[in-house]
C-alpha cells in the first residue's frame, strides 16, 4: 500500500508534521473509508486438459492513490486501523489459492491554517 | 478414470490452508510518516520533493507467525516505532515520505506447505515491510 499521487500528507503514526509532537492537532471525527492494497492468485499443478498450472497476481482492491487523490490539499489524511493477511489454501498436487493484502481506514483532518503545494 | 478420482479425493482428504494476520501500528513513533511525497511543518506549510532532502532510506521487516489456518496470530498487534525511530534519528532525519507497506514474500513457502498445513498446529505466518525516504527539510539542514 502507498499513496504515491497523493498530494496532501497521509499519516501513519501519532505525529502529524515536522517539528509537532504526538497529537498535536485534534483529530476530526469525519467519514472513515477503507483502503487497500491487495493481491491473489489461483494456479494449477498438475497438466487439466490440455493445460498447464499457472498462476498470476492481480492488484485488487481499493488503492489509496484512486480513492484519496481529490483530497482537499488543506486537509490531511490519517490511516488509522491498518492490518495485513497473508494466507493460502493447498491442495497437494491440483491446485493453490494464495490471497495478501494490507488494509487500512482513511479519515480526513482538516488542519487549520494549511497551506496547498505550489504547482 | 477411477484413478483420477481416487486421486482428487485423496488430495481433497490432505488440503489445507494457513497463514496469519496482524495489525500494524506505529503508535510511538516521534516523526511523521506520510504515504504520500508529501509532508508538513508545524505551520501547515506543505514540503514535497522540491522542499525536502533525502537523507536516509527507511527499511523495516517484521515476520508474525499464525495458527489454526491463520485465525490465532501471535502477536495479534506489531508496533514498528522502535525500529523506525531508531532508522530516522541515525540517518538524521525528520520525516518519512514515500512510506510503502507491503506484505509479500518469505511466508508463500510455510503457508503453501503440502499436507502439513492441513494441521491447525501447522504455523503460517505473514510478512511486513516498511520502506520509504527518510527525509528532512533543505533550509535547516546543518
Amino acid at each position: 500500500m502507498s499513496a504515491a499521487e497523493v498530494r496532501v500528507p497521509v499519516l501513519l503514526g501519532p505525529v502529524p508534521c515536522i517539528g509537532c509532537t504526538a497529537d498535536t492537532r485534534t483529530r476530526a471525527a469525519l467519514p472513515v473509508t477503507e483502503v487497500a492494497g491487495e493481491a491473489r492468485a489461483f494456479g494449477v499443478f498438475l497438466p487439466i486438459g490440455s493445460g498447464l498450472g499457472w498462476g498470476e497476481a492481480n492488484d485488487l482492491g481499493i488503492s489509496a492513490d484512486r480513492l484519496l487523490f481529490w483530497t482537499p490539499c488543506q486537509d490531511d489524511i490519517r490511516l488509522s486501523n491498518l492490518r495485513a493477511h497473508a494466507w493460502q489454501l493447498t491442495v497437494p498436487l491440483f491446485a493453490y489459492f494464495y490471497d495478501v493484502s494490507v488494509k487500512a481506514d482513511a479519515a480526513t483532518v482538516p488542519v487549520p491554517g494549511a497551506a496547498c503545494p505550489t504547482l | 478414470m477411477t484413478t483420477r478420482v481416487l486421486l482428487l479425493l485423496a488430495a481433497l482428504a490432505v488440503a489445507g490452508c494457513a497463514g496469519a494476520r496482524v495489525n500494524v501500528t506505529a503508535n510511538r513513533a516521534r516523526y511523521p510518516l506520510s504515504l504520500s511525497p508529501v509532508v508538513r511543518d508545524a505551520s501547515g506549510r506543505p514540503y514535497d520533493a522540491r522542499t525536502l532532502l533525502k537523507v536516509g532510506w527507511l527499511d523495516v521487516r517484521k515476520t508474525t507467525p499464525g495458527f489454526v489456518y491463520s485465525a490465532l496470530t501471535i502477536p495479534p498487534t506489531r508496533d514498528f516505532s522502535d525500529e523506525i525511530n531508531a532508522q530516522i534519528a541515525a540517518a538524521g532525519g525528520e520525516a518519512v515520505v514515500g512510506l510503502t507497506i507491503s506484505s509479500a514474500g518469505g511466508c508463500g513457502w510455510l503457508n503453501g506447505f503440502p499436507v502439513l498445513n492441513a494441521l491447525p498446529i501447522w504455523p503460517g505466518c505473514v510478512p511486513v515491510r516498511l520502506t520509504g525516504d527518510i527525509v528532512r527539510r533543505r533550509n535547516t539542514f546543518p
